[in-house]
C-alpha cells in the first residue's frame, strides 16, 4: 500500500533497457449511481507513450487503472513536472 | 514495483503492462493527433468558410432576380410575402451554422494518451460534420424554395 503520488515503471525500457520511473497525473471524478451498484466505473485501459530520459525515443507502455469504489478515471498523462530517471 | 497484481495509489490500483517501442499505428496516430489542430482548422474550415459566402451571396441573387421578375408596384399579402421571405432566413440560418462549423476548436488533450487524441479527433470530425451536414441541409432546403418561389412568380410581369 502507498500514499505517493501514483507513478508507473518501466523496466527494461525497450529503448535503452534501462529502468525509469514516470509520475502520473490522474483525474478522477466521483460517480452518483441511481440505481445500486450495477453502474460502479470498471478498470479502464491506456496506452500512454513515454519518453526515454536517456536516448530522447519515445515508446509505448500500457496501464490499466482500476478506480476505488464510486469513482472513475477521467484520464491518465505523464507528469513532466514531476519526471525523474532512476536507469 | 511491478507486481502483477498492480501498484496501490490512494485506492486505485495501477497494473503496467509491458514497455514496447511505438507500433506504425500509434505512430501514425501521434503524427495526426499532431496535425489535428491546424488541420481541423484548416480542411474542416474550408467547407464551412466557402459555404457562409454561397449562402449570404445566394440572398442577393435570389432577391435580385425575384425584382427583376415582379412588375414595380406589385404588392405582396402577408402570406405571400412570408413565403417569398422563407428561402433568405434559410439562407441566413444555413450561413449561421456554417460559422458554428467554421468556430475554432476549444478543447484541450494530451498529445501523451492515444485514447485522448482519438476521443478529440472522434469530437472534431462529428462536429464539423454535423454543422457541415445541417448547414448543407438548409442551404439545399433554401435554394429549392427559392427557385420554387421564382417559377410560381415568373409570369407575374
Ligand atoms: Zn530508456
Amino acid at each position: 500500500m502507498s500514499k505517493s503520488p501514483p507513478q508507473i515503471t518501466v523496466n527494461p525500457c525497450p529503448n535503452c533497457q534501462g529502468h525509469h520511473t514516470f509520475p502520473l497525473r490522474i483525474r478522477r471524478s466521483p460517480v452518483m449511481s441511481l440505481s445500486g451498484e450495477a453502474n460502479q466505473p470498471g478498470p479502464r485501459k491506456f496506452t500512454l507513450l513515454c519518453t526515454c530520459p536517456k536516448t530522447g525515443q519515445t515508446f509505448q507502455t500500457e496501464l490499466t487503472v482500476t478506480p476505488p469504489p464510486s469513482e472513475r478515471i477521467v484520464s491518465v498523462e505523464p507528469d513532466p513536472a514531476e519526471e525523474e530517471d532512476e536507469s | 514495483m511491478n507486481d502483477p497484481d498492480g501498484d496501490f495509489f490512494d485506492g486505485m490500483i495501477i497494473e503496467t503492462g509491458e514497455a514496447t517501442p511505438l507500433t506504425p499505428h500509434n505512430q501514425a496516430l501521434i503524427l495526426a493527433g499532431r496535425e489535428l489542430i491546424s488541420e481541423s482548422l484548416s480542411v474542416g474550415r474550408e467547407f464551412c468558410k466557402s459555404m457562409i459566402s454561397i449562402s449570404t451571396g445566394a440572398i442577393p441573387i435570389y432577391l435580385g432576380i425575384l425584382a427583376f421578375i415582379l412588375p414595380e408596384s406589385y404588392m405582396l399579402g402577408i402570406s405571400r410575402g412570408a413565403l417569398i421571405v422563407l428561402p433568405v432566413l434559410l439562407f441566413l440560418t444555413a450561413a449561421a451554422v456554417f460559422t458554428y462549423g467554421y468556430f475554432p476548436l476549444t478543447d484541450s488533450f494530451s498529445l501523451d494518451v492515444i485514447e485522448e487524441i482519438e476521443a478529440v479527433r472522434g469530437r472534431v470530425i462529428s462536429r464539423r460534420t454535423a454543422a457541415a451536414r445541417w448547414g448543407f441541409g438548409l442551404f439545399l432546403a433554401a435554394s429549392l424554395l427559392a427557385a420554387l418561389m421564382l417559377v410560381a412568380n415568373i409570369g407575374a410581369r
